[in-house]
This record gives structure tokens, sequence and C-alpha cells, in this order.
């Protein structure tokens, strides 16, 4: 299977007036053709920089290192004109808030058409005229009605089925798609699952950032763990939620309500200043004296663990 | 080492250039007002000297009634500034306070005040300002009571707005929760969080104050003579402009150097208080 | 201990037409001493407004509130924000509940100030206790919210509620901004803290699953009415919504709600010709349910 993103030993530290924090700290990884990747991570770890450094959306004090590989070229030594290129058509992004992220005075039928517009080449008659087929396929309906409403005339979920729409609509190789269970209702997450399930049938790869469990059960190949700038584990889905390898894995699932509701002792940790070897070992139940060396990525049966227990 | 300290003053200089410059007009005026009584008596009348250029004797000369100009420049200065602190401070107190009320109780007493900013806003203060005066007769406190009584309303607008957000936000509610009562809420809460644009506000009230201040001197309407006022001086020596130019001219400085030095101050806050135009490298 | 009768809370928007919006509809909630009632429920279904009219920072269109025997919805406004003392709010948004231009040690203190209780010194002594309470470093309370976690804010926000030792807090999705393990560790505090003071708790919430670990009894709240109510509530459902919620069943279509009759009539499997007339609330085995299912005789 071909490997559609692979980043190589990324680095992303954010220059301030007296300190540099490493939002992102070594990281590596890789999306295969096909596969829906999900990142985990909790506020701080680093993995919405992570999506917006693919991506290209950074402010500018920020020194960036390593390779993002995307179909052969190294997204970071593109420039902007090669970036526009892939950024709507090959990789598409559907960000965090749906509510925020339509233009409320266009009509949804033109933003949703815009990517089209911008890299199918085609005119705006056709491309509205796709749109109405991709509000359908989303289950907008009825299709030739919403295309010309505006986004107030649409309901939450509906908003984010457009996003989607939005995003899908170029036939992207990969979708980075940012929280997209942040602040819904447990009793409609049930759709958004559906949604991403549908587009992951035609064949796209999908990243998934987020901080949601139980969404990345229910749609994830794999799982990447990060944890204060630095992936802690890479694992098959179901081995993740059946046995994680990396003690902060095991800790994240224990507090999860279905789970028992186990707090992770300790707490989060600073950006600024984080702990020395293994960031984790302070909150760690299975720390020794070891954990003081920054432990490297030990591989277990096809899956990758960063903890000396598995050396 | 001298160098080094240049090239820091420069360049905050040139990040914060209008309010250094604003401060420095500022402290030169302030320095007039406190130098004031040093001055040659302003109302002494010498009619065997009047109408001389400016001399070593008199440095802006003497007026029609051969008075000092320059004495009556720097003690008008106390009375311009003066009354414009007053001025600006009543109107955002009983702006503020009126804002305030509007804002949170809503209801009859928000729509009079809306009624009431909207006219106001809609006709021009000067022309306004006459009217009051005309109907209460000519005089400084007259022309003070005008200002205030139409300065209320860019106070009252800009906080009555803000209020209407903030009111809404969870920690109103929290502290309602607390069992606060609605003085307190208004007062600890609410105020402290709609007040700073209006520090910005007040810094442009004032020089428009004065600017207006003088505008009804001049049209006779604001400080009677003898009292030495920027404006009314600029209207007594309008009939004198051909012989004794020196009669409008520093009067007109003045007035010009005040107001600027107030809305560069307000425009160097503006910028200095909006976190988004502050030039920091962050993310 | 508290106690909800009848309460509905009607929003009106325009002046001639008087469209209304009924946000909370004819419900009766009780919440007993020292125990935890999770009340869950889409957004939109009016668990927040009818938490915050059991508080009065709402005031009901009709109904009653009694808290300890004292009708709420009668007292006047100096008497109700004395009793305020004994129940409180835990809001959504820890970064937006506490005023950003206060220090968080002014902000725990204010409950104090405003009831005028204790003089400086016990004041600061008890602020102290209370930070150290809820696990967090004195060093916190020279700061600003802005320069705080949402976790230690939330922390910091309980801290305040529990000031002047409440009987009973509404406990608004306090956990659905935070992340999971912080969520674990702020919720494992509220349970402690309900142990050592002897406090009841609304928690409101969408995540069945936390309502389930949380909670003594459950009330479902579908549509402005609390359709099923009880010990059990998410082993054993009885209300086909609550059968719904639970992935047990799946809602037949997506249509709007009916104004008149059972307010779930579109969306129910288990509908018939009785569902046009408003249900009643029954009561069998320590179960309340509102559905034309269990109204037999």
């Amino acid at each position: 299977m071909d490997e559609v993103l692979v980043v190589k030993d990324l680095h992303v530290h954010f220059v301030l007036e007296n300190m540099t924090v490493k939002a992102v700290d070594g990281v590596s990884f890789h999306v295969s053709e096909g596969e829906a990747l999900a990142l985990i991570g909790e506020s701080g770890s680093g993995k919405s920089v992570l999506g917006m450094t693919i991506l290209r959306l950074l402010p500018e004090n920020v020194r960036v290192n390593g390779k993002i590989l995307f179909n052969g070229s190294n997204l970071l030594d593109l420039s902007e004109e090669g970036l526009r290129e892939i950024r709507g058509k090959e990789i598409a992004w559907v960000p965090q808030n749906p509510a925020t992220s339509l233009n409320p005075v266009m009509k949804v039928g033109i933003q949703v058409a815009e990517p089209m517009e911008i890299h199918l080449r085609i005119d705006r008659k056709s491309a509205v005229q796709r749109v109405a087929n991709l509000l359908k396929f989303f289950d907008i309906n009825p299709p030739e009605k919403r295309v010309n409403e505006y986004p107030h005339q649409y309901s939450g979920g509906m908003k984010q089925r457009a996003l989607v729409a939005m995003g899908t609509s170029t036939k992207p190789k990969l979708i980075i798609a940012d929280e997209p269970t942040k602040g819904i209702d447990m009793t409609k997450k049930v759709s958004i699952v559906e949604l991403f399930r549908k587009i992951k049938k035609n064949e796209l790869s999908l990243l998934l950032i987020t901080h949601d469990l139980p969404f990345a059960e229910k749609l994830a190949d794999r799982i990447a763990v990060m944890y204060c700038g630095q992936i802690v584990e890479v694992c098959n889905v179901k081995k993740f939620f059946k046995s994680p390898l990396h003690p902060y894995s095991k800790a994240l699932l224990n507090s999860l309500p279905s789970r028992g509701l186990k707090p992770i002792k300790g707490n989060p940790p600073s950006m600024v200043n984080p702990p020395k070897g293994c960031k984790f070992h302070p909150r760690c139940e299975y720390m020794s004296g070891r954990c003081l060396e920054e432990p490297q990525m030990f591989e277990i049966d096809g899956n990758l663990v960063r903890c000396w227990l598995y050396d | 080492m001298v160098r080094a300290m240049l090239n820091v003053g420069i360049s905050f200089y040139f990040r914060h250039n209008s309010i250094i410059s604003g401060l420095f007009i500022l402290a030169f005026l302030i320095a007039m007002v406190v130098l004031s009584p040093l001055t040659a008596d302003p109302t002494k009348i010498d009619l065997h000297n009047n109408l001389h250029p400016p001399s070593l004797e008199h440095p802006f000369g003497t007026d029609n009634l051969g008075r000092d100009v320059f004495a009556r420049v720097v003690n008008a200065a106390k009375i311009d500034l003066a009354i414009s602190l007053v001025i600006v401070g009543l109107s955002a107190i009983i702006g503020i306070a009126i804002g305030l009320i509007s804002g949170y109780y809503g209801g009859l007493i928000d729509k009079i005040t809306i009624c009431l900013i909207d006219i106001f806003l809609a006709l021009p203060e000067l022309i306004l300002a006459l009217v009051i005066v005309g109907a209460l007769g000519p005089g400084l406190f007259n022309s003070a009571l005008a200002l205030v009584a139409l300065g209320w309303v860019r106070y009252a607008r800009i906080v009555r707005g803000s209020v209407l957000s903030v009111k809404e936000r969870q920690f109103v509610e929290v502290a309602k929760a607390a069992g606060i009562n609605d003085l307190g809420l208004i007062i600890r809460h609410i105020l402290p969080n709609v007040i700073s644009p209006v520090i910005t506000i007040a810094m442009l009230h004032l020089g428009h104050s004065v600017l207006s201040l003088a505008s009804l001197g001049f049209l006779g309407l604001g400080a009677q003579p003898p009292t030495p006022e920027w404006g009314t001086m600029l209207n007594e020596g309008r009939v004198y402009l051909r012989e004794a130019w020196w009669l409008s001219v520093f009067p007109g400085l003045a007035i010009m150097l005040t107001v600027l030095s107030f809305t560069l101050l307000g425009d160097g806050l503006k910028d200095a208080l909006n976190p988004k135009s502050r030039r920091i490298a962050y993310g | 201990m508290i106690k909800g009768i009848n309460l509905s809370k009607i929003y009106e928007s325009g002046f001639i037409s008087k469209k209304g919006i009924v946000a909370v509809d004819g419900v009766d909630i009780e919440i007993r001493e020292q125990e935890t009632l999770a009340l869950v429920g889409e957004s939109g279904s009016g668990k927040s407004t009818l938490g915050r009219i059991l508080l009065l920072l709402t005031k009901p269109t009709s109904g009653k509130v009694i808290f300890d025997r004292v009708d709420l919805t009668r007292l006047r406004n100096r008497k109700l924000r004395d009793l305020r003392r004994k129940m409180q709010i835990i809001p959504q948004h820890p970064e937006d509940a506490l005023d950003p231009r206060w220090k968080l040690y002014d902000s725990i203190a204010e409950p104090f100030r405003i009831h005028k209780i204790a003089g400086k010194d016990d004041e600061e002594e008890t602020v102290h206790k209370l930070i150290e309470l809820v696990g967090l470093d004195q060093e916190l309370l020279r700061r600003y919210p802005h320069e705080v976690s949402g976790g230690e804010l939330q922390r910091v926000v309980i801290a305040r509620a529990i000031a002047l030792n409440p009987k009973f807090i509404v406990c608004d999705e306090p956990t659905s901004m935070l992340d999971v393990s912080v969520q674990a560790s702020v919720v494992n505090l509220l349970m402690d803290l309900q142990r050592k003071l002897s406090m009841s708790y609304l928690f409101i919430t969408h995540d069945l699953e936390l309502a389930d670990i949380v909670a003594d009894r459950i009330a479902v709240m579908y549509a402005g009415q609390i359709v099923e109510e009880g010990i059990g509530v998410l082993k054993d459902p009885l209300h086909p919504y609550t059968q719904t919620l639970l992935g047990i069943t799946t809602p037949i279509s997506r249509e709007a709600i009916t104004p008149r009759g059972c307010k779930f009539y579109n969306l129910c499997p288990e509908r018939s010709s009785k569902c046009l007339n408003a249900p009643k609330t029954v009561e069998m085995s320590g179960r309340r349910v509102k559905c034309h299912l269990y109204m037999e005789h």
C-alpha cells in the first residue's frame, strides 16, 4: 500500500521574546492510502499545531524543521504557489468550528462550490450543479433548495456536513479533520461517525485530529498518541483499545467514564518547561530511574512505543 | 553607550510617536499654565502702549487696550484647559452612568436613551450648543453647561453597547448566583470591563471641548470680556487682523497646539491599548 | 430538599404575534439531600434552562421552586439573595466563569464579601483552605484567569462555589469543555467534595456514560419535558426516547416536533393514535415515565 503522507522528524518551535516553545518535538508518522489515522492528544499535546504545519498555515515566528512528504514532494520546500495547488485540491481540511467556518453572508452553495471552481477550473454553473449532488450525498435535503440558502438557515449538523462536502468536492487524496466532534452532543455523535464513514468508502485517506477516544475507535484504522509534542505510541486500533502499550495511553483510556473515570495523577505538562527525559515520567505509574533519559521508539509487532518498558 | 541609548530612544519614539509628541506639547502647555502667575497682569490696561507688535517686553505684543497678549494667552490657557477638563469629567460621569443603567436594565429607560443618543448624534453639536447657549444667555458657565449636556452622549453610547455584551457573560451569572445585588454587579464587575474605550474617547473629547469652547467664545457666546479666553481673543482680534496680526495668531496657535496634543494622545492611546496593533512576535 | 413543581419557561418574541418558544414545559423535579440527580438530554432539550430555573437565575413563566420548604418564586429580592449562599452554579465554560479583571484570589473571596461574612484575616485563611481543598497551588491565587488552564480554572470555580458551604449545586456540563483526563480529575473532585460537605448536585450533561457513573438517579429530558426519571434508567430504559438515546432503537424520521400530544410522536418507533393526546407521568416501582405505553389503566 502506498503512503500518501509521510512526516519525518518534524520539529515546530515557536520563538517568543524570552523563550522557545517546542510545540512539535521530533514527530514521525505516515498515513497510507485509504487508511484513517487518528492523532489523539489532549490540549497542549501539539496535535493541532501539527495539523496546521502540514497545511503550512502557521504564523511567521515559527521555526520548522524536518520533512513532510506528500506524493513524493516535501511540502515544506514548496512555494506559496505550489502549496495553493495542493491545499483544497489534494489535501482538504475540515476545520473545527462549523458555525464560524462558513461565511455568513455567502450562500452555502457558492461556498461549497469554491474549491471546485478554483481547482477544477469549472464554471460556476456546473460547480453549483455538482454541489447539489454533493449535498444530496451528504443528506442535506432538499438539495436544490439548500444550495441557495445561507448558513444561518442550516442546523449545526448540516453546517458540518456542508464543510465536509466542501472538503471532499475536489476528490482530494487526504482529508485532515480537526476535532470534528468538539462541542457536539453525545447524542449527535453517531451522525458524525456516519458522515466520516461515508467519505472513507471513497478511498480517501483520513488524518483525524481529535481527543475524542470513542469517536476515534469507531473510525480509525490506526491510532497515534501525542503527548507534550511527541508521538508516544502508534498502534493498530483494535489492539489499542484492548491493550494499549504506552502508560499514558493506558491512563488515558482509564480516565474515560466508560472505564471508570480514573484521573491521571499529576498535572498536564508545561510546554514551556517540559519534563526532562521521558515527558510522561512525573505522572507515570511505572516510572524508574531510566526514565530520566529520553526513550527512543521501540517496535512491537508492527506497533511503535516510546517507552523504556519495551526495550 | 550614548549611541545605543539614542538608538533605543529613537526607535521608541517611532513606535509611540503619537503619544510622545502629544505629551511634549501637553507638557509645554502645562508649563505655561504653571508659569502664568509670573506673567504680567492680563487685565492691565495701558492705552498708551496699545497695538504694539511683539517685543522683548511684550513677547506676543499688546492688544487694542494695551494688555500684554502673552499674559492673556497664558492665562486663557488656564481657563480653556480647566473648563474643558470639567466638561469632559462631568460628561463622562453622566454618560457612563446613563450607559450603565440603560444597558443593564433595558426597558423604557433604554428606549429613551437610545432615542436621545440618536437625536444628539444626528445633529451637529455646535449648532445645538448655539441653541442652548442662545436660550440660556452667553457666558462661560452656560457654554460649559451646554457642552456637558451634549457631551455625555458619546460616553453613553459606547458604554451601553459594551454593557449589553458584558452582561450576558458567564461570570456575571456566576456573580448573581453568589447573591450579589444589582449595584454591586454594575460597579464591581460590569464597569471595569467596559471602561477601557472610555479613556481614549475622553482624551479625544478633551481636544474637541477646547475647540468647541473656543468656537463659542469666538462667536461671542462664551467667556465674556475681560476674561481672557482664546476664542474670545480671536474674536476681538478679527477687526485688527490687518494691522495687528499678533492678536489673532497667538491665541489661534495655542488652540491648535492644544487640540493637536490631545488628539495625538488620544490616537496614540487607542493604538497602544488595542491588543491587535501591538507588534509582538507571538503566534 | 429542592423541588420544582410544574415549572414552565416560555420565551416570547414579537410584540403582536407573540410566538413562544417553550424551553421548559410543565416539569416536576426533585433533588433530595446529598444525592446527585443527572439531567441528560440533547442540546436544546431545556436542561440548562431548567437548572437555572431551580436557582431562580431565570424566572419561570409558571410553577414553583421550593427550597428547604421555602417557595423561592415568592421571595423578595433581598431574601432570595440571602438564600443564594446555599445554592450555587458551576457553569460550562470555565474561561468565562470568572471576571477576567479580577485576581483569582478575589474571585474566590467574593462570596464572603458579598454577604459580609468574615474579616480580612478569616477571609484569607478560608480562601487558602479552599484552594487547597480543590487541589491547587496557593501560588495560583495571585494570577488572572487568562494565565491559567481550563482544568485549573474549573477548580477555582468549584472553590468559589463551595465557599459558603452550599447545600445544592447545579453543575451545568462542567466538564464538556475539558480534556478527557482533566474531566476525570474534576469529576472526582466534585464527588469527593460532595461527600465531605454533604451537598446535592443537579448534574447536567449530554454524556450518558458520565451520567451513569456520577448519578444516583437520572432524569431524561426531551423538548422541555422530563420523559423518564429514576434509578437504572440507562440499564433498563422504559421510554422510547431513552431507548433511541442509548442506541437500542433508532428514531424513525427527522421531522419537527408536534405541538399537541406527545412531543416525541414524530420520531417514536412505538407510536400509536393514543399519542396524539398528551401523555401523563406514571410512577411505577421507583421509576417515573411520561408515555402512553405505561398508562394502561
